[in-house]
């Protein structure tokens, strides 16, 4: 799938807030002058020595890390440090936002001709995940050089069982919440210290806040990280292939935790009518949208419309002739408040 | 070079010719001509920052060591008024200044990546690093810190009058919008302006006292130096990378995304003769120009004020003149995504560097529209 690039001609619908929407049309720039992109991770949760381990390990021996905190055990990889500087670009829209460091450090990064295997950012406990996804995905000049590869959180078993125990949610702040829905990996530490019961209560607990990531029930001594390297979750063209894959919605215990919304629909949808839908969906649950994946069959169209993004920042194009192709549309929503009935509806008045 | 007597768009079209190319350790991230046109300087991603032409057009590039190295990536780099001195910045959180031929000079530490460097027509110098903004004077060294700008610093320039006799000012841009400093005070600043915004890029036409600033929502502004009326710039922009003033400030050039917008007070209807911020807001005087697919990187006009030249992630150099067309005049296919480029102070060439690491230089001629291949 091409990754050109140009902003859609019109607004979605009057009154959007809309940060960016990106068309990843076909043709429409030079590939002559085109260099490969550097893979960027986000690594984050609990456990700041575990964090740092496999940050540590992504980025060896050619990578290089970039945080706002000091490690606190010494690090082979070449360490960045970055003070966070988040810089809203409305003032009146709490998700329209961006981290204005790693905009101006990851394009100087990637652009030298220093070997560099991939960049990781290593984000804290309870640092705004999908705004470091929004702002990765935002700027065209990151999308040129660089590409978010996947998000690695790491999840304490001891503490996530503990809290089972005591009837309380999984993570212990919104921003942990965030960040275990968002996740494409859940590396969960100190599992050997649990009972298989615990640990089978925590395993459950977390594919019920995101069925989407893969889950490790490792030391992180013991982990492959390369395993948790080439996901390329945010592409489009990996949006395409994981289309066709089951996916059990999860509506979540507590309105105010993140849950997961599938909307399936047989037939063709009207394309002006889609982009209203986009609209009307950014437009009154951007913020709490912390992961939209979809593909739609549109009338008239060869292909089908995929669709990827974080919060108010949603990129989309068409379908590969080599993807697995299907009928019909599939639209997954991960985010809090998400109204699963009035979306679907919504969507449903999209039908040509 | 125009015959005597002749205007260049009567009988010829500018037209450039690759001359020479120079090759650097890693991306080239700022190049500079000194203000006699004498010598160029350009920094890498490498580290090293070297001046690499001396003389004229014809005279090779000399073998040149470094005249500073930044490990990890020289960002920016600016030339002394007189030429005699080059500061440059990097990533080593290091603002190295040199002598050209002598190559003595000072090294200072800084808070981080030093990202902005500029010099004012009496000697002052001042760097940015992170929202630390520092200055000192050529003569006696000593530096002073400004007070921290509310966001992180992206672009400082200097003014040569806020009023006739009054010394140079500093305009800070950042995150948090522009201040403007007085070198003699105490570090506060003494006036301030779009504080709401992320300013990614302004240019001070030292002369014409006139400030730009453009920002990460698009916008772009215009003022006097200090206090006093300003303008937002019509048209709906990406993210501003790059501005740059005509001579005489009477057109304002901006690099978004892969498009140049340019505004001309001359096409503005609502325009008295003047300044371009008294028409700048008015749709007539706004053009926009699809350019670099991939990104417009750097945009500049040629010291005659007529010439616009910009490079971009697709390689290509191209020359604009927006008032006759929205097509370029010309595009050279340099075969590396291009990052920035300066013209020669005589306008008689320009330099661009390359994200390969190729610093070229070209050489403006000019040609009777039917001989252009």
């Amino acid at each position: 799938m091409s990754r050109s690039l140009r902003t859609l001609p019109a607004p979605l619908a009057p009154g959007v807030r809309i940060v960016l929407i990106v068309w990843y049309g076909e043709g429409m720039a030079s590939q002559a002058n085109r260099r490969a992109t550097v893979p960027i991770t986000v690594v984050t949760g609990a456990c700041e020595a575990t964090r740092w381990a496999i940050a540590d390990a992504l980025a060896s021996p050619d990578g290089v890390v970039v945080s706002a905190h000091a490690p606190p055990v010494s690090v082979g990889a070449r360490v960045v440090d970055v003070a966070e500087e988040t810089f809203r670009t409305n003032p009146d829209c709490p998700c329209c936002a961006v981290r204005f460091d790693l905009l101006s450090v990851i394009p100087v990064l990637a652009c030298s001709h220093r070997p560099l295997t991939r960049i990781v950012v290593a984000a804290g406990e309870d640092s705004d995940v999908a705004l470091v996804a929004q702002t990765l995905l935002a700027s065209s000049e990151v999308e040129r050089l660089a590409e978010l590869d996947a998000v690695v959180v790491i999840v304490d078993g001891r503490r996530a069982s503990a809290r089972l125990a005591t009837a309380q949610p999984l993570a212990g702040s919104a921003g942990a919440a965030d960040q275990l829905a968002l996740a494409d990996h859940l590396v969960v530490t100190g599992s050997e210290d649990l009972t298989a019961d615990a640990l089978a209560a925590v395993s459950s607990e977390l594919r019920r806040c995101n069925p989407l990531s893969l889950l490790w029930l490792t030391e992180a001594s013991e982990l492959d990280t390369t395993r948790l390297t080439g996901v390329r979750s945010f592409d489009l063209a990996t949006v395409a292939q994981r289309s066709s894959r089951p996916v059990p919605p999860a509506p979540p215990l507590d309105p105010d935790q993140p849950g997961t919304v599938v909307i399936e629909l047989a037939g063709d949808l009207d394309g002006d009518l889609l982009r209203g839908w986009l609209g009307r969906l950014i437009e009154h649950h951007g913020h709490d949208l912390l992961r939209l994946q979809a593909v739609f069959q549109v009338r008239q169209s060869a292909s089908r419309r995929v669709c990827s993004g974080v919060r108010t920042t949603i990129a989309w194009g068409d379908e590969a002739a080599s993807a697995p192709g299907g009928s019909g549309s599939r639209a997954l929503l991960v985010g809090r408040r998400l109204d699963a009935d009035l979306v679907r509806t919504w969507l449903a008045e999209a039908r040509a | 070079m125009k015959a005597a007597g002749q205007r260049t768009d009567d009988w010829a079209r500018p037209w450039l010719e690759a001359e020479a190319s120079d090759a650097f350790t890693d991306a080239i991230t700022a190049v500079s001509w000194a203000p006699s046109g004498d010598a160029l300087a350009a920094g890498s991603l490498g580290g090293e920052v070297r001046i690499v032409a001396g003389g004229g057009h014809e005279a090779p590039a000399p073998a040149s060591s470094p005249i500073a190295l930044h490990p990890g990536g020289a960002l920016c780099l600016a030339w002394s008024h007189d030429s005699a001195w080059v500061a440059s910045g990097g990533t080593d959180a290091r603002l190295v200044v040199r002598h050209r031929r002598m190559g003595t000079g000072m090294e200072v530490e800084l808070a981080g990546w030093v990202r902005s460097v500029a010099w004012s027509r009496d000697g002052w110098l001042a760097a940015a690093a992170g929202r630390e903004v520092y200055g000192a004077h050529l003569d006696d060294g000593r530096w002073h810190t400004l007070a921290p700008h509310p966001g992180p610093v992206t672009a400082l320039a200097w003014s040569d009058r806020s009023s006739p006799g009054l010394p140079s000012r500093l305009a800070v841009a950042g995150v948090g919008g522009l201040r403007w400093y007085e070198p003699s005070r105490d570090g506060e600043p003494v006036a301030s302006r779009w504080e709401a915004a992320a300013l990614l890029t302004m240019v001070v036409d030292a002369a014409a006292g006139t400030v730009a600033a453009g920002s990460l929502r698009g916008r772009v502004w215009v003022s006097g130096v200090g206090p006093g009326p300003c303008a937002r710039a019509h048209g709906r922009l990406g993210p501003v990378r790059r501005l740059a003033w005509s001579r005489g400030a009477s057109r304002l050039a901006a690099a978004e995304e892969s498009r140049i917008a340019v505004w001309d007070h001359r096409r503005s209807r609502a325009a008295q003769p003047g300044r371009l911020q008294d028409a700048i807001a008015h749709p007539s005087a706004f053009v926009s120009l699809p350019a670099h697919p991939g990104g417009v990187s750097d945009v500049a006009w040629d010291p005659g004020g007529e010439i616009l030249a910009s490079v971009g992630a697709d390689g290509h150099v191209a020359l604009w003149k927006p008032d006759e067309t929205r097509d370029p005049l010309q595009r050279i296919d340099l075969g590396e995504p291009l990052s920035c480029l300066a013209w020669r102070p005589d306008g008689t060439g320009l330099a661009a560097g390359g994200e390969a690491g190729s610093l070229h230089r070209l050489r403006l001629r000019h040609r009777p529209p039917t001989s252009r291949p």
